[in-house]
């Protein structure tokens, strides 16, 4: 295989699942603050 | 409580992973090389589904933007949609620059050129970075929300622009190739349809990405508006509490001045 083709695959693929990771990361924090809080994850906000 | 994730998220987020692993196998090992490219070919299984993303994220966060600065639809749900989506877009074009610059060092002998679409791409990137760091700055929600959406309208010109560079200008990079039936390269059979499932994973990763950041920046919101609040309650509450000991002081110091003038006797009648 290419070295550049190797190289693009592993970023692109490294990339999106880091970013993936942090959303689920940042999902469960922000879910576990809110349970804290006793703030309704589920409802609408309505400002 | 944690917030509730639709089955519909659920099935694109598995359809999506069937996909990717799909462009993987077709696009790294199955897909033969290209008569003239070689095993550079394979680039274009990622390269063009990423940059359609990115233009599917600004397209998104544009028509969001505008239902968010119209009286009519105007809705928090708008304004946190077009976040979500610039934020997934900026990801991609991101992607969609250091793919074609991996692309470009063996093709024209370069990383980088100031190309007009590599040059409008890149500007793109910086316009919506500049997006999001526009959704930090502190104050007011509605305000900021507000500034956000012009912002966001006028970086999507940008879109545009990309698009029509390569017809518009004299450019390095190549002219549309499966929707351009006047272009010498065409691309067939399973190569063309390894493309295909690569712009439907693509996608799907897309609306994954979007839908699961939309529900961490509702949580996220609720939480600045819970956390205001109580600053506000608390703010209330110590200025009822400097109300009180100031009308007390006031109080205490009228009847003594009031008694001051009536004379020592009667200032005892008020301390007592």
């Amino acid at each position: 295989m290419n070295a550049y083709v190797e190289a693009a695959y592993l970023i692109t693929f490294g990339s999106i699942g880091s970013y993936t990771a942090w959303i689920l990361y940042k999902s469960h924090s922000v879910s576990k603050l809110a349970q804290e809080l006793k703030i309704d994850s589920n409802s609408e906000s309505k400002s | 409580m944690k917030p509730k994730k639709s089955p519909v998220i659920r099935v694109i987020g598995f359809l999506a992973l069937i996909f990717i692993g799909a462009t993987l196998v077709l696009g790294l090992k199955i897909t033969p090389p290209d008569a003239i490219q070689g095993q550079m070919v394979r680039i274009i299984y990622i390269h063009p589904p990423l940059a359609w993303v990115a233009f599917l994220a600004y397209g998104t966060t544009a028509i969001a933007s505008g239902l968010y600065l119209w009286k009519r639809t105007r809705a928090r749900i708008w304004d946190q949609l077009s976040g979500a989506s610039a934020e997934v877009g900026v990801v991609f074009t991101g992607l969609t620059l250091v793919t074609g610059s991996i692309w470009g060092r063996p093709t024209w002998g370069v990383w980088w050129t100031w190309d007009p679409l590599l040059t409008a791409t890149a500007l793109l990137f910086v316009l919506y970075l500049g997006y999001l760091a526009l959704r930090k700055l502190p104050g007011d929600i509605n305000q900021r929300s507000k500034r956000s959406a012009i912002a966001a309208l006028i970086a999507f010109i940008d879109v545009p622009i990309v698009q029509m560079s390569v017809l518009w200008w004299h450019s390095l990079h190549q002219k549309p190739t499966v929707f351009n039936p006047g272009q010498p390269a065409q691309i067939h059979g399973i190569m063309a349809d390894t493309l295909l499932i690569g712009f439907i994973a693509f996608t799907l990763v897309w609306l994954w990405l979007l839908f699961t950041r939309l529900g961490v920046i509702k949580l996220e919101e609720k939480i600045e508006l819970y956390g205001l609040e109580v600053a506000l309650r608390e703010r209330r509450g110590e200025v009822n509490k400097d109300l009180v000991e100031t009308s007390q002081d006031s109080h205490s110091k009228t009847s003594l001045s009031t008694s001051s003038k009536q004379g020592p006797d009667s200032q005892v009648l008020v301390q007592k």
